[in-house]
């Protein structure tokens, strides 16, 4: 009941409490003031001086969710997961996998099986990589809600 | 106050027992500062940390300890996916931490009990919500995320 | 058969009120009486009281203490044990009962009461030349409390670590092991009784929370009363009935002993509490009416507004203006129906839940903050009488007029506001809904104006204003009346209806 307490003090005026909201008003809008100034000259002089580049140059992280379609599709494994991206292995492919670990045996850890389809869908939301690369087939089976954990969704 | 200063000077000589021996490093960042103390450690054999070395940062707050309250401890941030820890603080849901912590427990003990939540999860209070579905779900899954995460930190910090 | 005018009779001495209601375009619904049938139940309502006491926490420590006396003669254990036993149950008295009929012995080794046999009893004694193993201090001499488990502190220690566990709900126990303190130990660590006591005082918190039905703390902040009632039949009627369960603990807070939040008359509970979550979910969104400041419409010139009056004049170009539609004020004054409430008029039939949520919200906002600003008013009322005093030499007493047109001046505020949230969940094209509008207008105009006299600061206009204050007021109270029985009929005869947003 405490708890409820706290949460509905924003209704329960208090007396008290108004007469330092003024000072405190004053006293925020001044400091305010000067983080918005600081802050807008910063981003300028950030603007200024950034490479154009720059973006190109930070690979986006990238999350991919290994299908049979998604295997075929991407040649070079070696090239996509040297950045810093992470494969999640449904299991109906394990194989491919399995393969894949093998052959890429310097940067296996990037490549994680899963025995449970419902924990690739966790580790997406726990991993919260930049991009999702998901094929075609395999988007009707993903929890709606795991939008809000990456940055944006590729369909290959 | 004396308790810290009396457990610091003791410290050195059981860090080199044998029973100790997984403990790599425990000490103040600064000699004349007690209240701030780094640790490293192996991760606990026959878990999904073992070979990976762990950083704890712990604070002490000097007036309470240790009678009305033990240390704050929070791994190194972004190293340790458990579904005890927050990734991204390193925070760690550890009822010795919090609500069971007594006086009689040292620094040592602390740093042994985190060590043996990271080979035992208590998934009854989890910090990490998808990581402990992981880990409930597929286990071998985890043990990969995890691995996946000490790799992609070691590899940072070389 | 009852027309709709009975919502009016409390107003008969109000000519402007009756000659608005011929003026409506819904006269024809006012005499019609077809959809304005009053239920017998609704009728019969008003003499539903919930019982309950107010409780400090010292009385509430009594009444437990009683509770506990009940619940040692059945199980035939100490005092000090069954108050440990509670705490571990978080004070529910049956299943700690169940429980322990089942399986004493291990009740007690749970509660840490299972005393070492042939030891040596706790005892708190003098040791000279001590070292103490828990803060490593040495003393020439101190008092040692030592537990039967052969556990020891220093007394200071213990003084300590007692004070750290005071808010755990759990009792204490020995520093090493799971022995429990007892409250007379704890009063012979401290050397006196206010300190066991304190302990479990603030145990109460969990008390409060498995007895939730029947006990509520006042939501205000730091009042820290109590309220008991176990009145439930009623509560449950009054709910049905779409009544409000309103409290007031002994520092005069009145308070909804069902929700725990402010009153929210006229709204019920159920709309109140879905409101209170929605608002919650949704002020990050729409904050942008919270501010206290805004460009006067006509110079942009900054603006705060420091009363909850919504007649706004710029200090500037000295246009006046509506705060909340930034309307010229000049075409408000007659029958005050600002622009904002007008648009909602004209497109109310297809206009979605979501949009009348926003819409509802916004009005909503608009008198929270009316009435934080009105609270800010009250709070130089009592200097403001003051001055009447001084300068004027009028008495305390008869200063009190200013007192009681801020109190009925925040009540019609908040029914204003709360009946916005009724507002949402109307059927938009039923004639009672566009009544309650009317309603809503009304009561807003006699608020506005009554706020206004109450920004006047020159105590020679106040006091002349005198009888004018009496009018105003009285007309808020009539219109507070007729709001409420217009949303109580509505949420009767289920044209407010609760839908998710």
């Amino acid at each position: 009941m405490r708890g409820d307490k706290e949460t509905t003090n924003w209704l329960n005026k208090s007396l008290m409490k108004q007469a330092r909201q003024k000072k405190l008003s004053i006293i925020a809008v001044g400091v305010l003031s000067t983080v918005a100034v600081t802050v807008g000259y910063l981003l300028y002089l950030y603007r200024g001086q950034r490479n154009p580049n720059i973006r190109d140059v930070k690979p986006k992280s990238k999350c991919y969710v290994l299908t049979q379609d998604l295997f075929d599709k991407i040649e070079n494994w070696q090239e996509e997961l040297s950045k810093d991206s992470v494969m999640l292995v449904l299991p109906e492919v394990a194989h491919l996998g399995n393969h894949l670990k093998l052959q890429l045996s310097s940067i296996e850890h990037k490549i994680v099986i899963f025995n449970n389809s419902s924990a690739v869908w966790s580790a997406v939301r726990h991993l919260k990589k930049y991009e999702l690369v998901i094929s075609r087939d395999k988007t009707s089976d993903m929890p709606v809600d795991l939008r809000r954990y990456v940055g944006q969704i590729s369909h290959i | 106050m004396s308790r810290i200063v009396k457990e610091y000077m003791g410290l050195q000589k059981r860090l080199q027992t044998p029973e100790f021996s997984w403990i790599s490093f425990l000490a103040p960042v600064d000699d004349d500062d007690l209240s701030e103390w780094v640790c490293r450690f192996q991760g606990p054999s026959e878990s999904p940390f073992e070979g990976f070395e762990l950083g704890l940062n712990i604070t002490i707050d000097l007036e309470k300890y240790p009678i009305s309250g033990g240390p704050r401890v929070l791994f190194e941030p972004r190293t340790v996916a458990h579904p005890n820890v927050k990734w991204d603080t390193g925070e760690i849901c550890l009822d010795l931490l919090k609500d069971a912590w007594t006086p009689i427990y040292t620094l040592l003990d602390v740093v042994g009990a985190i060590r043996d939540l990271l080979a035992d999860p208590g998934l009854d209070s989890p910090l990490d919500l998808d990581i402990a579905q992981i880990y409930d779900a597929d286990y071998e899954a985890y043990v990969q995320i995890v691995r996946y995460r000490l790799e992609e930190a070691r590899l940072a910090r070389v | 058969m009852t027309s709709l005018d009975d919502y009016n009779f409390e107003l008969s001495e109000d000519d402007e009120y009756y000659q608005f209601v011929e003026d409506s375009d819904y006269e024809s619904d006012y005499s019609s009486g077809k959809v304005l049938k009053v239920d017998e139940s609704f009728q019969g309502s008003d003499d539903l009281r919930l019982r309950y006491k107010s409780l400090s926490t010292n009385e509430l420590y009594d009444d437990v203490m009683e509770r506990v006396e009940f619940v040692r003669t059945i199980t035939q254990l100490s005092t000090d044990s069954m108050i440990i036993l509670l705490r571990l149950y978080g004070w529910n008295e049956e299943k700690l009962l169940e429980d322990y009929t089942e399986n004493p012995s291990e009740i007690l080794e749970k509660g840490g009461l299972i005393v070492p046999e042939h030891c040596k009893k706790r005892d708190l004694t003098d040791k000279p030349h001590y070292t103490c193993l828990i803060c490593c201090d040495s003393y020439s001499k101190v008092p040692v409390f030592r537990m039967e488990c052969g556990h020891e502190a220093c007394i200071n220690c213990y003084r300590t670590y007692l004070t750290s566990t005071l808010k755990k709900p759990k009792a204490p126990t020995c520093m090493s092991c799971h022995l429990s303190i007892t409250s007379s130990d704890i009063d012979r660590i401290f050397g006196n009784k206010e300190f066991s006591k304190k302990h479990i005082c603030l145990s109460f918190e969990t008390f409060i929370n498995k007895h939730s039905k029947n006990y509520k703390w006042c939501p205000y902040t730091g009042c820290g009363n109590i309220i008991y009632s176990n009145n439930e039949s009623t509560l449950n009627e009054m709910l049905k009935r779409h009544k409000i369960p309103e409290v007031e603990c002994s520092n005069k807070h009145a308070f909804c002993f069902y929700c725990s939040t402010e009153v929210h008359t006229p709204s019920d509970c159920k709309i109140a509490q879905y409101w209170i979550q929605k608002v919650r979910d949704e002020s990050t969104n729409l904050n942008w009416i919270l501010n206290n400041t805004k460009p006067c419409p006509f110079c942009g010139t900054s603006i705060e507004k420091n009363g909850g009056c919504n007649h706004m004049t710029c200090q500037s170009c000295h246009s006046e203006f509506c705060w909340i539609c930034d309307g010229k004020w000049a075409i408000h004054t007659d029958n005050y129906v600002c622009k904002f409430q007008n648009e909602k008029k004209d497109n109310t039939i297809n206009k979605s839940i979501t949009k009348r949520f926003t819409d509802g919200y916004k009005m909503f906002i608009v008198h929270e903050n009316s009435s934080d600003l009105d609270l800010k008013l009250a709070g130089t009322i009592e200097s403001k009488i003051f001055t009447l005093q001084k300068e004027l030499g009028i008495s305390w007493i008869e200063g009190q007029f200013l007192s009681e047109s801020i109190k009925i001046l925040l009540h019609g505020r908040s029914v204003l506001k709360w009946s916005y949230a009724i507002g949402v969940f109307c059927d938009p094209s039923h004639n009672l809904t566009h009544i309650l509008e009317q309603n809503q207008t009304m009561l807003s105009n006699a608020v506005e104006s009554l706020s206004l006299k109450i920004q006047i600061k020159d105590p020679k206009v106040l006091i002349k204003s005198k009888a004018e204050f009496h009018d105003a007021s009285s007309l808020v109270n009539g219109r507070v009346v007729a709001l409420e029985k217009c949303c109580q009929e509505l949420l009767i005869k289920g044209i407010c209806k609760l839908e998710a947003i």
